[in-house]
Order: C-alpha cells, then sequence, then structure tokens
C-alpha cells in the first residue's frame, strides 16, 4: 500500500526529529562511518550501551513530551528481549503511536 | 546563623561495625565525632534499600512522595513490563541542595542515586551511580568536568558505577579476586573526596552533601570477615588478609572524614550518617517460585533455573522474558526493592478485585515455611497505602516483604523457594548511623533514634534555611544545645519548589532546526 505523501512527510518529521536526539545523546568517542539512518543500529552501529538504551528511551519521552510510551512493545517480542534496535523499528514505534495511541 | 554545613553519607554504615573500629583505633577521627557530638541509631525508611533511603535523605519526604523506590522505573499493566532506569525525572519532590541553592546558599551534590540528569542550581552536581561513559554528560556545570579530568588520579571507570566489576554478583566473586575489588573500592573513594575538597576549596560551596558507596559494597560481600560476632576465631592466612584490607578501607575513609572537615572549617556543622545498617543474610528466598507454585505466575519455558544463589540476571537487564505474561498476575521485578508487582488493567487484576487479591497474595507468602525448621521466612508485609502513602506511589511495589533474616529475594527461577548460601553475605538492616558535630550541636550525647526523613530538617537548620512546610521531615531538636535552640529556633518556610519548576534545560535537539520539527510534531499530533 503506498503512503499519502502527507504520511510520508509526518514519519519522515518523526524520522529526522529522532536521529537529531540519538545523536545528541552521544557522548562516547565512536567514529561514525555513515550518516545515522532509519537502517542504522543503536547497538552494532553506534555502540549503545543498555543503560545508554534506556537514556535515550528516557529522553524520547521528555523530548516528545509523551511520557508514557509503551517502549514494552519495542523492547519485547514474542516474549524475548530484543537484541538490538534500528533507528527505523523507534521511528515507526513513534509514529505508531501518535496522539496518544496506537494507530 | 553562618557557617558550612556537610553531609558526609557511608552507604550501609553500622555501629555494629563502627563501635569496635572506634574501639580498636581503626577510626580515630569518627570516634572524636562521636565523642563531640551527638550520635544516634538513624531509622531507615520502612524498606531499607538505597535509592529509597538516600532519596528521602535527600529530599526529607519517604518514597511515597519522592516516587523513587528503585535504580529502575517499574510499571507493570495490560502492556506488559515496563523497565526503566530511575533518572531526576522521576524523582518529584526538590532535594535539599537545591532548596540551598536556591536561598542563596551555593551546593554540591556527589555521587547520589537519581541524580542524572542534573537539575540546575548554584553549584555542582556529580551524579553516583551512573556508567562512567556518561559522566561527562551528567556532571554540571558543564565545565566542572574538564576540572574534575585535571584530579591527580582521576579515573571515571572506577569512580562511578562499572558495569564489568558490577556485572559479577558479590555472591559469586572468587576469591582471588576479593583484594583487587577491595583496592577499587579504596581508590574511589579517594576520588570522591578529591572532588569534594575541589568543590569547597575552589567553588566555596557552603553546602556539599556526598556519599561513599564503598562501604556497602565491601560490607554484602565480606560482612562475615567484619562482623564481630562472625569473624573466626581462628582464621585462615586469606580471611586475615581480606579483613585487614577492608580495614585499610575503613582506615582510608575516616582519613577521608577527617580531612573534608579540616577543610570546611571549624564553624561547619558535620553530619556522618547512613541509609541502612547492615546484618548478615544466610538463605535466599526465591519469591517467583513460590508464586509460581500457587499459581500467580508462569516462568516463561526459556527461563533458566538458578543454583548459585543469584538474585537478578546479570545487571541492569531487563528481566520480562523470564515470565510467561499470559498466565502472571503478580511477580517479584527487582531484587532490591524486595517488591511485589501485581499486573492491572486486561490480562492482570481489575479493580474491583484488588484488594482481596493482595489480601490472599500476603497470607500466600507469610503461611510459608521453612522445610527444614517449619518456621516463617517472611517476617512482615509492607502494604504500599500503609508504608508508601504519598501523592507518588503509583510505581511503588504493591507488596514489599521483610524477610526472616533481613535478606534481599531472588527473582529468578530455582528447583525450590528457600536455599541456603553458601556461605554468609551481608545484608541491609533497618537501623543505620547518625553522628553530628559542630557549633550547637550537643557533645558526648547519645540520643533516640532519629528518622532518615529528618536529616533533611536537620541540614537546613544547620545552614540557617526556614524548613519547608511541605516536607515530611521534622527537626531533630534533641541534636542540638537547649540554649542554642532556644536562640535560633526552627522557622517554617515556603513549600518546596515543585518538579515541573525546575526541569531540566528545554529539549536539546539541534538548535537550528529544533523549533520548526518539533512545533511540526505538536500540530501532527506527535509531541504534547
Amino acid at each position: 500500500m503506498t503512503e499519502h505523501a502527507p504520511g510520508a512527510a509526518r514519519r519522515a518529521d518523526v524520522l529526522v526529529a529522532l536521529i537529531k536526539i540519538i545523536e545528541a545523546e552521544i557522548d562516547w568517542d565512536i567514529e561514525l562511518l555513515d550518516a545515522i539512518s532509519r537502517d542504522t543500529h543503536l547497538i552494532g552501529d553506534l555502540d549503545y550501551d543498555s543503560v545508554a538504551v534506556i537514556l535515550l528511551l528516557n529522553k524520547i519521552e521528555a523530548e516528545f513530551r509523551r511520557p508514557n510510551l509503551p517502549f514494552e512493545e519495542l523492547l519485547m517480542v514474542d516474549g524475548t528481549i530484543v537484541g538490538d534496535l534500528s533507528v527505523g523499528e523507534i521511528a515507526d514505534f513513534l509514529h505508531e503511536h501518535r496522539n496518544g495511541g496506537h494507530q | 546563623m553562618s557557617g558550612r554545613a556537610l553531609l558526609l553519607g557511608i552507604d550501609g554504615a553500622t555501629f555494629t561495625l563502627l563501635d569496635p573500629f572506634i574501639d580498636e583505633g581503626v577510626m580515630p577521627f569518627l570516634g572524636r565525632m562521636v565523642a563531640d557530638g551527638v550520635h544516634c541509631t538513624l531509622a531507615s525508611t520502612p524498606h531499607p534499600y538505597t535509592p529509597q533511603a538516600w532519596t528521602a535523605l535527600a529530599t526529607g519526604c519517604g518514597p511515597g512522595e519522592t516516587g523513587i523506590f528503585d535504580f529502575i522505573r517499574v510499571e507493570l499493566g495490560e502492556h506488559g513490563l515496563r523497565y526503566m532506569m530511575a533518572t531526576s525525572h522521576d524523582l518529584r519532590r526538590e532535594t535539599i541542595w537545591s532548596i540551598a541553592a536556591r536561598q542563596g546558599r551555593r551546593a554540591a551534590s556527589l555521587n547520589f542515586p537519581v541524580s542524572f540528569p542534573p537539575r540546575p542550581l548554584d553549584g555542582a552536581i556529580v551524579p553516583g551511580f551512573v556508567p562512567p561513559r556518561h559522566l561527562r554528560r551528567f556532571v554540571y556545570p558543564a565545565g566542572l568536568y574538564k576540572r574534575l579530568t585535571e584530579l591527580p588520579g582521576f579515573d571515571p571507570s572506577e569512580l562511578l558505577l562499572n558495569l564489568e566489576l558490577e556485572r559479577t554478583p558479590l555472591e559469586m566473586l572468587p576469591a582471588d579476586r576479593y583484594e583487587d575489588w577491595i583496592r577499587v573500592h579504596i581508590r574511589r573513594e579517594a576520588q570522591w573526596a578529591a572532588i569534594a575538597e575541589l568543590l569547597l576549596v575552589e567553588e566555596g560551596c557552603d553546602f556539599l552533601a556526598m556519599i561513599f558507596d564503598g562501604a556497602d559494597k565491601l560490607q554484602h560481600l565480606c560482612w562475615r570477615l567484619l562482623d564481630p560476632a562472625l569473624v573466626a576465631q581462628q582464621p585462615t592466612r586469606w580471611e586475615r588478609r581480606i579483613r585487614a584490607l577492608c580495614l585499610d578501607y575503613y582506615r582510608a575513609l575516616d582519613e577521608h572524614l577527617e580531612h573534608l572537615c579540616d577543610v570546611a572549617g571549624g564553624d561547619a556543622r558535620v553530619v556522618v550518617c547512613s541509609d541502612h545498617g547492615f546484618t548478615a543474610t544466610r538463605e535466599i528466598f526465591y519469591a517467583n517460585v513460590l508464586l509460581a507454585e500457587h499459581g500467580y505466575l508462569r516462568f516463561s519455558d526459556r527461563a533458566p533455573s538458578d543454583a548459585a544463589g543469584r538474585h537478578m540476571i546479570e545487571a541492569h537487564r531487563n528481566p520480562a522474558e523470564l515470565f510467561d505474561w499470559t498466565a502472571t498476575k503478580a511477580v517479584a521485578i527487582t531484587a532490591g526493592s524486595n517488591g511485589i508487582y501485581v499486573r492491572r488493567g486486561e490480562g492482570g487484576i481489575c479493580p474491583a478485585s484488588y484488594d482481596s487479591f493482595v489480601e490472599r497474595l500476603a497470607q500466600t507468602l507469610l503461611a510459608y515455611r521453612d522445610p527444614t525448621d517449619g518456621g516463617p521466612v517472611v517476617r512482615r508485609i509492607l502494604f504500599r497505602e500503609d508504608v508508601f502513602a504519598g501523592a507518588a506511589n503509583g510505581r511503588a511495589p504493591d507488596l514489599t516483604l521483610a524477610l526472616r533474616d533481613h535478606g534481599f529475594l531472588s527473582v529468578l527461577r530455582s528447583a525450590s523457594p528457600l536455599r541456603r548460601r553458601p556461605q554468609i553475605l551481608g545484608t541491609h538492616h533497618p537501623d543505620g548511623v547518625l553522628v553530628a558535630r559542630g557549633p550547637g550541636i550537643r557533645s558526648g550525647a547519645r540520643i533516640e533514634t532519629v528518622s532518615i526523613l529528618d536529616v533533611a530538617a536537620l541540614l537546613l537548620h544547620s545552614l540557617g534555611l526556614p524548613l519547608p512546610i511541605d516536607m515530611q521531615a521534622e527537626l531533630p531538636t534533641e541534636v542540638f544545645e537547649p540554649e542554642w535552640l532556644s536562640s535560633n529556633p526552627p522557622r517554617p518556610g515556603p513549600p518546596t519548589e515543585p518538579p515541573a519548576a525546575f526541569e531540566t534545560q528545554p529539549p536539546q535537539l539541534d538548535k537550528a532546526g529544533e523549533t520548526q520539527v518539533l512545533e511540526r510534531l505538536r500540530a501532527l499530533g506527535y509531541v504534547e
């Protein structure tokens, strides 16, 4: 299904904002060979540790001013803790939970 | 009233050890403080646990008002388990260093839990209990970090929570690693003392609050080598060596206390205190195993069975995958909190059934008996509404267990609900310590037990500041000389600042694009 242009623009805005947050959270030494994109993984590509992931999710809640985002949906799939998260997965999650509900 | 106030916290300090250390000349300065000042038992929070207790001390309010029950923020609802690190955003009451700074006292806070991200104030914050790689970002003000790096021996990997160091459960630390582990804590305290001195001397702080947390770590691991009641009459060579190294830790700590008091000056009022005491634990209670036996939860097929006496899966890792959430209505999530969380909403317990469910659950836990001696293992159940009453108790555990040996429960699966430990370890006890000395403070007095909440009032009054009317703390008047107190009576003051008033700096997206992006997202409903 082709997404309407306005919807695509909204997803793009979320992605831009999210990437800026992720970049701002990186306070450790890392050489980024490529720009952060949807396919970038927090742990595998950006060397986030488990604490940094949690702090990032806290920051996302603060920046989007949405204190009760159900991140457990993102972090657990079929009863298993997800090993790594991509920027795109987080962006899609935020898009799905706009307006305070699951869209 | 002039002069500084100094809070020198020693995590887990207990007179069980301090008294013999003073008598044996291991901690002579602390002995002089006791002789020249006031000392007493300091009653911890209802569950004597570091994040609850230190934040209660720092705010003068109980956990039901601070909203801090653990290092982890736990919520169990229809979506399952939310497991996030507790940060300063979750602390719903104002700290005493913030209160002091707002009223013209330059203040500093060092190594307190839940103090990151730092909230701006006239002073400095170096948070504790964070991984070293994040220190630079969380030191306040930003320029302070560079000055810390210039301190001799500065090493963030030893100063702060080192996940590799902390990852090995203490009960599994091999004997040949004890010495290095203890030496790390000796070096760590030296670093914190140097930072404190820098802030007192070069920043001119009027109020400094800090925690030396190595004592807690040493006592968890080495309690059997430290408690006079447990020390072997004929220790092995290894036991003598490790005990001697532990005493080196306490000697060095005593020297840090003395040096910082000297730096603060003779007109400073100094409080040395702990968040809780310590005692021995000989068994481990696998609470979730009991809950599973009674149908309150189901372990997932992947949940391993513990045979090593561990409390949690490795540090900071989400335990959610241990459980089958389709069949779990009550569960212990974090070991340190000793808390049982009841699942609400869809898949959980409805409001109408909550009271009877919780009562039945409490009876199940209290009824459990040690198969060996027939005694009850759960000494007492603390209900949320009773011990965590307050405006911020939404994330408190529904039940908190007080075990017969004061131990921490295990959240893991095991062959049976109760196992004997292969060796005695240390665990938290409700009775901590308070020692205070300075102008106007009584000399050579042992007084009745003081509540940990009341330390906040003691420190604010020591700075000549009024006591906020919304603070639960009360001034422990017995600390002071009656004549001095009559000339310097406590004054009620305006309420503390609500959390919204001191939220950290505005969202820190790239400044060039921030407003435009956020405005667009706000209009589309992504941002509230």
